[in-house]
């Protein structure tokens, strides 16, 4: 992998301020759908009775306080990693699409597999049964040793993979559509 | 036990059951708003709640007498929970049920690292003042309530438990309303308020 590949295109979609808002947006974005998954039945059981923003705000901050608590500064930093990328990785299929007219295929795809798999790492508020019982007794836990880092440091994986291919089509490309 | 039966309602599902008669409570008889807490004693996350939220909710609505407070122990995190949940009906054969609640969550270790097995436990337990721990330990020895702690975690799968802890707010009468994970003071506040009209 060239990493100068990547830094030219990087310099490329962020040369303009507006990629450069869009991916700050769509990170932290990306960081809120992360904890809100976790807690899900929370925030709508919460918004039924009293829709107040303090609150639900609160839960957010409680569910990215409790991966921190429980799974660690590594997988929360991870994930925070993998929220950065994901606004990164987005912006520059945005600029891609925009200026090349092109989207760049199943490379790009490849992209939404590592967000997804962030999504999914991101622990949550709770000690998952579901998991215990699809995997056995002990299996939700043992499966996961190191309480999804398993899944969060391949997507992480994955997003810069898409990055550099992304990068390619951008500079290859070379010229803009007309 | 009466098995727990799931109604919609509205925007939040209302889940339907009675408390396990042989369950203790903290908390005034006379309470109308009971919360049932289902939780693991390996689970992290249920000592965050025992640290974090439970003292609020203690000091709020229970010590006042507004909501009596049930615990109600499973077992899915690793065999040592079934060890665990067993010593707190040992306990609470000597009216010790939350003590013994209490004196596990303030030592909790990491989930299957062997911290509950049957020789730890007894050694935890022998912290609870006032405990015969002889009776405690013989108790613990003949598994009798292995059973219990399994029916209780079916129970809990009936009523729609797929993490602990959940919480369960409400009444019989007028059903309960869930909560999953360890959420926020407010979060409880603002369910129980609700129930209490």
């Amino acid at each position: 992998m060239n990493l100068t590949v990547i830094t030219a295109a990087l310099q490329s979609v962020f040369r303009n301020p507006a990629y450069m808002i869009s991916s700050i947006l769509i990170s932290s974005f990306m960081f809120f759908i992360f904890v809100l998954a976790n807690n899900f039945s929370t925030f709508v059981t919460v918004l039924g009775i009293n829709p107040s923003a303090k609150i639900l705000f609160e839960i957010i901050t409680n569910g990215a306080a409790n991966i921190l608590y429980s799974a660690g500064a590594v997988l929360f930093s991870s994930i925070i990693a993998v929220s950065i990328l994901s606004g990164i990785t987005i912006s520059m299929i945005i600029y891609q699409v925009r200026i090349t007219r092109s989207f760049g295929g199943k490379r790009n795809l490849a992209g939404f597999g590592g967000i997804l798999g962030g999504g999914f790492a991101s622990a949550c508020s709770a000690c998952s049964t579901t998991l215990a019982s699809i995997f056995g007794v002990t299996g939700g836990l043992v499966i996961f040793p190191l309480k999804g880092l398993e899944i969060s440091l391949p997507s992480i994986g994955i997003l810069v993979v898409s990055m550099y291919f992304i990068s390619k089509g951008i500079m290859e490309s070379g010229k803009c559509k007309i | 036990m009466i098995q727990p039966q799931q109604i919609q309602q509205a925007r939040q599902p209302i889940v339907k059951f009675q408390i396990p008669s042989f369950t203790p409570s903290r908390g005034a008889d006379s309470s109308q708003i009971n919360i049932v807490e289902f939780g693991d004693y390996q689970c992290p996350f249920c000592e965050k709640f025992f640290q974090e939220t439970e003292p609020q909710i203690m000091q709020h609505y229970v010590n006042t007498g507004k909501v009596k407070f049930y615990f109600e122990g499973i077992e899915f995190v690793g065999p040592d929970s079934l060890t665990l949940a067993q010593g707190s009906w040992c306990a609470d054969e000597q009216g010790k049920y939350y003590e013994y609640h209490d004196q596990i969550y303030s030592n909790q270790g990491r989930e299957n690292s062997g911290w509950g097995t049957p020789d730890k436990v007894k050694v935890l337990a022998a912290g609870i003042t006032g405990l015969d721990t002889q009776k405690f330990n013989a108790c613990l020895d003949s598994k009798k309530y292995e059973s219990r702690v399994q029916e209780l975690t079916l129970f809990a799968q009936k009523a729609g438990v797929t993490g602990t802890p959940s919480s369960f707010i409400g009444s019989y009468k007028e059903g309960y309303i869930s909560v999953t994970g360890a959420q926020p003071y407010d979060v409880f506040k603002q369910i129980i308020d609700k129930q209490m009209g």
